[in-house]
């Protein structure tokens, strides 16, 4: 693995909108540290802001003091990070996956579009019940594959 | 109007509310210089909408400028670059 995510980082924030441009630096590093490019780090912060927006607006229905946990790990095998994994855990209402739902893009109006905008940008994204209660949202964005060096 | 810093759900309705004043002053076109945005999340893009809507119920004109490739990406990804003039 990488150094930088030889372990997991965790960063445990409350849902106050003020701490999002605090959590899209820390994820900015860790994307360019791994190996990502502009385009999909890019893709990568903006899929956890939206993911942390959807949490405070409907998990947490705009309240400023709630818990969220966000966790940066790394897959990958033989000591090569393959892809990112972020995981944000709620402790708000749990929403059934089958409700999690995109709005039709070309009915243009406000709203509605970071469900869309999070399965556009990363390669997996699962909803499931946490233990304890609330959500946890598992986001995985894989990097391109590394040229092998020439021998 | 020139737009900068980060726009996301902490600012997003000072944004909003700022863009809505925009229409008291009665101007024939609008223009939203975006050179200055670092960032912006579909929060920031919804008060664009609003006040798209807005624009073109009144017959005016809106158009977005200078929108960096981070910012430009946010209006392909949900298919608004092809409804707003940028």
């Amino acid at each position: 693995m990488d150094p930088i995510l030889d372990r997991p980082i965790k960063l445990t924030i409350h849902s106050c909108p003020g701490q999002l441009p605090v959590v899209r630096a820390a994820l900015q590093r860790v994307c360019e540290l791994v190996g990502f490019g502009d385009e999909a780090a890019g893709a990568i912060v903006l899929s956890v802001d939206e993911a942390l927006t959807n949490i405070i607006k409907h998990a947490y229905q705009g309240a400023i003091d709630r818990t969220i946990e966000i966790t940066l790990s790394a897959i990958g095998a033989e000591r090569r990070t393959e892809a990112l994994q972020v995981e944000l855990r709620d402790f708000g209402r749990y929403v059934p996956r089958e409700q999690i739902r995109s709005r039709d893009l070309d009915d243009v109006r406000p709203g509605g579009l970071g469900v869309h905008i999070i399965a556009e940008c990363m390669d997996c994204v699962d909803y499931a019940p946490a233990e304890g209660g609330g959500t946890l949202l598992t986001l995985i964005k894989k990097l391109p594959a590394r040229q092998e060096a020439s021998k | 109007m020139d737009v900068a810093g980060e726009i996301d759900l902490n600012c997003s309705l000072d944004f909003q509310q700022a863009l809505l004043r925009l229409m008291d002053a009665h101007p024939s076109r609008i223009v939203i210089n975006l050179a200055g945005v670092s960032y912006m999340d579909s929060s920031g893009v919804a008060s664009l909408v609003k006040l798209l809507s807005r624009v073109r119920k009144s017959g005016l004109s809106l158009r977005l400028a200078a929108m960096n490739d981070r910012v430009r990406s946010v209006f392909e990804i949900t298919r608004l670059d092809s409804v707003f003039d940028i």
